[in-house]
């Protein structure tokens, strides 16, 4: 509706506060649920100084994104257009569609198999992953702003029962398990960093996000300190997680997070396990990082295509999607 | 139906204007139409007609009609033309038509037709009108505190009903007619000055999209108005009560009214303002907030409560306490059915026994509520037919439809209930998730009239995270100095201190 456009809030901006919630669950869904075994493997006790020192790279990717920001006009894939040439944007274009949809793909398969495993053992995961894709697609189709809508809505929903268990868990916690501290190889720190590096990379999508801002130096701020939330958040499931099980077994465990939710005992007894319950927020957070990789893919390849129109894209970043999420179930990356 | 109708002028021979009229009125017994003759020598023939229920029966004594012809009884043939034309009596509302078809439109409306030989005009002068229900108190949205006027079916009355309570020349009243064939009378009220003049364009372009043989109700005017229809959610807020009306006119918003309907219509509209009722407004705002959360809640679990215990009992049995389950399975046992079918069962029964209620008569309706709960619910326990819990947990989610103060809203958390009934017996706690996530995206692609449905959830950065003052919580009425998002930008401060201390937005 025309009237819409120029009315209102449906002015095609997206508020701070929107671009800071679906940027927090976009970064914080998939670490929170991987980091824990991975660091304890690589950095073992030491993780915890990873997930901090990796917040230097990334906001040097901030950075990047800060100088390319002020020089962008009409978005991303105009500015490469005008600055690098042709070639170049096709290039770059191809490199973030395949990017965005490999990320959809795995992200993808992380969640269909949390389902499987957690909430419907024996359910076919081909299903489950299907349904995610709908409601993938069908989220898509709203646009940023449904996007953005529906994280702010869900933030503190989300946020404030993980809090919750979490300070509960903390009773649990063997402080004995954190040290000793710096035995472990520069290789392996570096190693651990590099690791929650690439968690905090979806940071990257804020490129995209530039002509929905209000102002780009907004969107900035707005990552900095989105960042540094999701390494206390990192943080501190990592502490509770080795504080609770011991770095050994954390290592042997696929997620941690989930586990210990289901251990944490509710005061009242109302509840005997919560698990079930608790997945549900990685599960509509690991939605947030499916979207918004489906997003960014969609708009990659129609900017690579030039066409105009939306659903097609949708469609083929869907069944992109599909097939990279089936070619790690039968390549079995998350079964490590 | 968008025939181009025929348009013949009045004539200045009565009997060609008689001709014409009955001609039109033809096979219509309720149309009483008198000859009769005017002037000292009753020399001029005249003619009035008018429905039969619409005029008084002291008509020649105490009606406007009545008056003039006595009047004119006693004029002389010039006389009677100048005082026909300059309207010498001073009636009020009397309105001149050129054509017969217009005249009988001006009848339709409720008054009276004079037609006098060798006038070329017919003349509607007002009568009694249609009979209305009067002003009752409204049948929904019922208030501890506040008014116990309600709307009722004349147009003409519930505009007069908004503009007692803000007397303000900015309350304007448009009026549009609605029905090719029924020609209602349709009114926008709104505040010149608070509204955002599109909005008030976009509505009028709504109304205007389609042709329609006859406009019965508002909710006719709803429909065909929306632009997401096939959603379940209303994108119009629908009101019985004039004062919430008028706070609506009072916050940017406008109304729409229809004839013969009770049911105002309000835009733009979002989920919050569904919640929120009038006496929220007039009682002290800490129970106006704790009632409104409890709405909020009771609008969550409307919907999904029997798709959570679905989804619990059959799938995740893990999160309940060891006791909780036995007991639950204890109260299950001997009964016959799965638990989505004794789910279905008990909520069907429920609605059905809604339906019920609605449709019979009044003292019977309430003996349907006693019959379906106490026997129905009782008789099939006892029988093993379902369990307790299932009785206990419809109930609960009955209760919680109830305390939704708007029906039209809280039907969209009823249809929705069955949806989530299915998912999750299908796939359990996934399935809920699934479906929770789905009506999520939707009301987040919803809008009213530009308003986002979730505001003030979302976007309320447009308005300084002042609209969040009257969402979940209700603040105190003196820290709610701005009116909401659906008011014009320069125009919010509604609440300022005399002494000069508020600087306004």
């Amino acid at each position: 509706m025309k009237m819409e456009n120029k009315m209102f809030s449906n002015n095609r901006k997206i508020s701070g506060r929107q671009i800071r919630r679906l940027l927090f669950f976009d970064l914080a869904g998939l670490s929170t649920l991987l980091l824990p075994p991975l660091l304890s493997q690589t950095a073992g006790k030491n993780g915890i100084f990873c997930i901090f020192l990796a917040l230097l790279p990334a906001y040097g990717v901030v950075l990047l994104i800060r100088k390319t920001s002020s020089r962008m006009v009409a978005g991303f894939p105009d500015y490469i257009r005008q600055t690098k040439g042709k070639v170049m944007e096709k290039v770059l274009l191809i490199l973030c569609g395949a990017s965005g949809i490999v990320l959809a793909g795995f992200v993808l398969d992380t969640v269909s198999r949390l389902i499987t495993t957690q909430l419907l053992k024996g359910e076919s995961y081909w299903l489950v992953s299907l349904l995610i894709l709908i409601l993938g697609a069908y989220g898509m189709a709203g646009g940023m702003e449904g996007r953005a809508r529906i994280y702010e809505v869900l933030f503190w929903p989300l946020l404030i029962p993980l809090i919750l268990m979490l300070v509960l868990a903390c009773r649990d916690v063997n402080v004995d398990y954190w040290t000793p501290v710096f035995f472990c190889s520069g290789k392996d720190m570096v190693f651990g960093t590099l690791l929650v590096f690439l968690f905090y990379l979806p940071v990257f999508f804020l490129l995209f996000l530039v002509p929905y801002e209000k102002n780009y130096m907004q969107g900035i701020a707005v990552a900095n300190r989105t960042l540094f939330l999701t390494a206390l958040l990192n943080a501190a499931i990592y502490l509770i997680t080795l504080g609770i099980f011991g770095e050994a077994s954390l290592r042997e465990m696929k997620r941690p997070v989930i586990t210990l939710m289901s251990m944490i005992r509710l005061p009242g007894g109302f509840f005997e396990r919560q698990d079930a319950f608790m997945v549900a927020i990685w599960f509509f957070a690991l939605y947030a990082l499916l979207n918004s990789s489906m997003f960014y893919g969609t708009e990659s390849i129609k900017s690579l295509i030039g066409k105009k129109g939306n659903k097609r894209y949708v469609l083929l970043v869907f069944f992109l999607t599909f097939l990279v999420s089936a070619a790690f179930y039968k390549g079995g990356v998350m079964e490590w | 139906m968008a025939q181009e109708e025929k348009k013949t002028p009045v004539s200045c021979s009565l009997a060609e204007n008689i001709k014409g009229y009955k001609q039109i009125f033809a096979d219509c017994a309720d149309i009483k139409m008198i000859e009769m003759k005017l002037g000292k020598d009753a020399s001029v023939a005249c003619f009035i007609a008018y429905i039969e229920i619409t005029g008084g029966n002291a008509l020649f004594e105490k009606s406007m009609i009545g008056k003039l012809l006595n009047n004119l009884c006693d004029c002389d043939k010039k006389e009677i033309y100048v005082r026909l034309k300059a309207n010498s009596l001073g009636l009020s509302d009397v309105t001149p038509f050129a054509t017969l078809e217009e005249a009988a439109y001006g009848m339709l409306a409720g008054d009276t037709i004079l037609f006098v030989d060798g006038f070329d005009q017919a003349l509607k002068i007002p009568d009694k009108g249609y009979p209305g229900m009067g002003i009752s108190e409204p049948t929904s949205e019922k208030a501890v505190r506040g008014s116990s006027e309600g709307f009722s079916d004349s147009v003409k009355v519930n505009t007069s009903m908004i503009r007692k309570r803000i007397r303000s020349p900015k309350v304007k009243v448009r009026e549009v007619k609605g029905g090719v064939r029924s020609k209602t009378n349709i009114d926008l009220v709104y505040m010149e000055g608070l509204i955002y003049p599109d909005v008030l364009k976009e509505i009028e372009r709504r109304l205007d999209r389609y042709e329609i043989d006859g406009i019965l109700d508002s909710g006719m005017i709803e429909q065909l108005s929306e632009e997401k229809w096939y959603s379940p959610f209303p994108q119009f807020q629908t009101t019985q009560r004039p004062d919430r009306a008028a706070m609506a006119v009072l916050e940017g918003r406008i109304i729409v009214l229809c004839d013969n309907s009770p049911e105002a219509l309000i835009l733009p509209t979002d989920y919050n303002s569904f919640i929120q009722t009038s006496d929220d407004y007039y009682n002290r705002w800490e129970i106006a907030s704790f009632a409104r959360m409890l709405r909020f809640i009771a609008s969550f679990f409307a919907m999904t409560l029997p798709g959570l215990y679905l989804a619990v009992c059959n799938f995740h049995t893990q999160i309940l306490p060891t006791k909780l389950l036995l007991s639950f399975a204890e109260a299950r046992q001997g009964v016959p059915f799965p638990g989505v079918v004794e789910v279905l069962l008990m909520e069907l029964s429920f609605e059905l026994l809604r339906e019920a209620g609605i449709r019979l008569p009044g003292a019977m309706g309430n003996t349907i509520g006693i019959v379906g709960g106490l026997i129905i619910g009782q008789a099939a326990v006892e029988a093993n037919l379902v369990s307790p819990i299932v009785v206990i947990v419809i109930a609960f989610t009955a209760l919680c439809s109830f305390a939704i103060p708007n029906e039209e809203f809280a039907t969209a958390f009823r249809l929705l209930k069955f949806v989530f009934i299915a998912f999750s017996a299908w796939l359990g706690f996934f399935g809920f998730l699934l479906m929770l996530l789905a009506v999520l995206i939707h009301l987040s692609r919803l809008s009213s009239f530009g308003i986002p449905y979730l505001m003030p959830f979302v976007g309320a950065d447009l308005t300084d995270y002042e609209d969040e003052r009257d969402a979940l919580f209700r603040y105190p009425t003196f820290m709610r100095r701005y009116r909401p998002i659906f008011t014009r930008r320069k125009e919010r401060v509604r609440l300022r201190k005399k002494d000069g201390n508020e600087n306004g937005k």
